[in-house]
């Protein structure tokens, strides 16, 4: 297939998340029609409005979140779910919520950050790359040391919330991955995740100069050290501002930046651009396929990802690792 | 020899300490005369079946995860994290689905898994089976979760506490069934003891030792299955007991590499404290062992990550 021009990838893309939008509108518990859709019911389309909204917002924020994550590290492994940073981010949300009882939602997204930036560095302590070898050295230990660090984290949240009624009946959900149905304050980060996509795309150039090697973004009169810091920042930012909505979703940022990068080649702005309406639609697809399987019931949206993430997480690692080269570790 | 009976000795007291503990303990006296009425429902109902199970599955895990070790020579390739026990738990819930033998689901999951995660890890290097093993067990994991959410209410309530590995559940059916699994993988492993302890020197000794490699490794890989599928069976998808046991009990026992009977006594140790620590937890509400284990197993992992990375350095 010849490569699209990026005017019409990108028309293309759009219109997938136009797709996706117009059905996480359109089906649910109760079936609309299209003529409804245009005319009527104004509290049930309010509602899945909402859960659109949420759901498309959180979804690009990961999508990006995963491409700068992998970008910076040169490991297409990198994604805030399964390094564990979004658990991290869960754990923080939980404790913050059931330890201070009046906390805002403000508060509990800033915690959530804070612990997204806590996992991250336990990341790199754990998995990180010496400096000398550069991202090289990051290299396959990432998805286990995530594992540990999600495992610890989920658990610790998890007990969290078992031990207290309150919280089982506000988190019990959130923490396998469900769109909100109803507004419990999400206004805040949803605004948070908005600006940090906006900030990021001024990003991108200084990012995809630090790939060409420090020394080059040195000499161009970039400092690396920025460019790291503030990738890493919008990086916590947006996973912990949409762990805070959505609880802690995985592999979102490893397929979606998988594919972009790959309709996108090596331009990062470029697959930024692609990031966004692909995670959207990605993430409202995988709450309306939970909405619809089991009516009247539903499975949540992370759940829906995580079964076809472990599988895009095997296609991955078969490009990443190509049999009888002598792979390291 | 001191050293020798005190994983034994630990044991032991673990177990004292589960009938006894709870949410009403048990003095030594009371203990003994709960243990000689058998109509005692407290010991007889619920605690000692949970024990057993406990126990049982303990073992067989600890037991898998240092076959596995040993056939791969990674100490990271055990059943838990690459994905045999989440596929076990997969078989497990379409066979509740549908109506067939529990056991059997559970043994063609896990077997289903260790196949696909071999064929793809085939000649891609040594962290590969490690890495397709987390991508294979992730997706089960939540095709698990999926499937039980479809299931009709009476079945998903006990799949659903099952489902976060708790033994709130146990009965004296399921834990026979681990034990009968548990025994006879223990005899296999007592009749093969010697070529089992040859694992650990690499193919090339084995091959020159006369040991049919093949043979070997479908023999390892159908225990750890059988292994895995029943404990799975008996307290749902319970993670890092199989992946700490075998190092524990070296660093405990100081046996020699192998180690798969004191592995198996950790592993039994493990499960047997987590259960206990849920219970006293949350005395009331049905507390998974499952998340114990997670606080005790993730940080293992952790340490021992830490540990390679100073070592690589």
């Amino acid at each position: 297939m010849a490569p699209l021009r990026p005017l019409y990838m990108n028309l293309l893309l759009w219109s997938v998340f136009a797709l996706a939008l117009i059905c996480a509108l359109r089906f649910g518990t109760a079936q609309m029609s299209a003529e409804a859709l245009l005319h009527g019911d104004a509290g049930l389309l309010s509602g899945r409005g909402f859960r659109a909204l949420c759901a498309m917002t959180v979804g690009a924020a990961l999508a990006v979140s995963g491409l700068m994550l992998q970008s910076l590290t040169g490991n297409p492994l990198a994604d805030p779910g399964i390094t564990g940073i979004n658990a991290g981010a869960a754990l923080m949300a939980v404790a913050t919520a059931q330890f201070v009882p009046s906390a805002s939602a403000g508060m509990v997204m800033v915690s959530a950050i804070a612990g997204a930036g806590l996992a991250g560095l336990a990341l790199w302590l754990l998995a990180g790359g010496d400096a000398g070898l550069g991202s090289e050295g990051i290299a396959l230990r990432l998805p286990l040391a995530g594992l540990a660090i999600e495992a610890l984290c989920l658990s610790l949240a998890m007990m969290l919330i078992l031990t207290d009624a309150q919280s089982q009946a506000r988190y019990l959900h959130w923490i396998s991955g469900a769109i909100p149905p109803v507004s419990r304050g999400e206004a805040v980060p949803l605004v948070t995740i908005c600006g940090a996509l906006g900030a990021g795309i001024f990003l991108c150039n200084r990012l995809a100069l630090m790939t060409l090697g420090a020394d080059q973004s040195h000499s161009l009169g970039r400092n690396p050290r920025v460019t790291i810091s503030l990738t890493l920042a919008l990086v916590t930012v947006l996973s912990g501002a949409s762990v805070a909505i959505v609880g802690p979703i995985a592999f979102l940022g490893l397929l979606v930046p998988f594919v972009a990068r790959g309709l996108a080649g090596p331009a990062l702005r470029r697959a930024y651009g692609y990031c966004v309406p692909l995670g959207a639609a990605v993430l409202m697809a995988s709450d309306v396929a939970g909405r619809v399987i089991v009516r009247p019931g539903e499975i949540d949206a992370g759940l829906i990802l995580a079964m076809f993430g472990g599988l895009g997480l095997v296609m991955v690692l078969t490009r990443l690792l190509p049999r009888g080269a002598g792979v390291r570790s | 020899m001191r050293r020798a009976v005190f994983l034994p000795a630990l044991l032991l007291v673990l177990v004292w300490l589960a009938l006894a503990g709870g949410r009403n303990w048990l003095g030594p006296v009371a203990l003994v005369q709960g243990l000689l009425d058998r109509q005692d429902f407290l010991i007889y109902g619920l605690r000692l079946p949970r024990l057993l199970i406990a126990v049982g599955a303990g073992m067989a895990l600890g037991m898998a995860g240092a076959l596995m070790q040993g056939l791969t020579r990674n100490p990271l390739a055990t059943p838990d994290i690459i994905g045999l026990t989440q596929g076990a738990g997969l078989g497990f819930a379409i066979a509740l689905l549908m109506d067939l033998p529990l056991l059997a689901g559970a043994a063609c999951g896990s077997a289903l898994a260790v196949v696909c995660v071999a064929l793809l890890a085939q000649g891609r290097g040594a962290l590969a089976f490690v890495l397709f093993g987390i991508g294979i067990g992730a997706t089960a994991a939540a095709a698990t979760t999926v499937l039980l959410v479809l299931a009709p209410d009476a079945k998903a309530a006990r799949a659903m506490i099952w489902l976060s590995g708790s033994l709130a559940r146990a009965d004296l059916a399921t834990a026979g069934w681990v034990w009968l699994v548990l025994l006879a993988g223990g005899a296999l492993v007592a009749l093969r003891a010697h070529r089992l302890g040859l694992l650990w020197l690499g193919d090339d000794v084995m091959a020159s030792l006369g040991v049919d490699l093949s043979r070997m490794r479908i023999l390892v890989l159908g225990l750890v299955t059988a292994l895995t599928a029943a404990s799975t069976l008996a307290v749902g998808p319970i993670g890092f007991v199989a992946f700490v046991a075998a190092p524990l009990a070296r660093a405990i026992s100081g046996a020699e590499a192998p180690a798969i009977w004191p592995a198996a006594l950790t592993g039994a140790c493990l499960l047997v404290a987590a259960d206990l620590m849920a219970r006293l937890i949350a005395p009331v509400a049905v507390f998974p062992t499952g998340l114990v284990m997670g606080v005790i197993g993730a940080p293992y992992l952790i340490f021992f990550l830490w540990r390679d990375r100073q070592e690589a350095r």
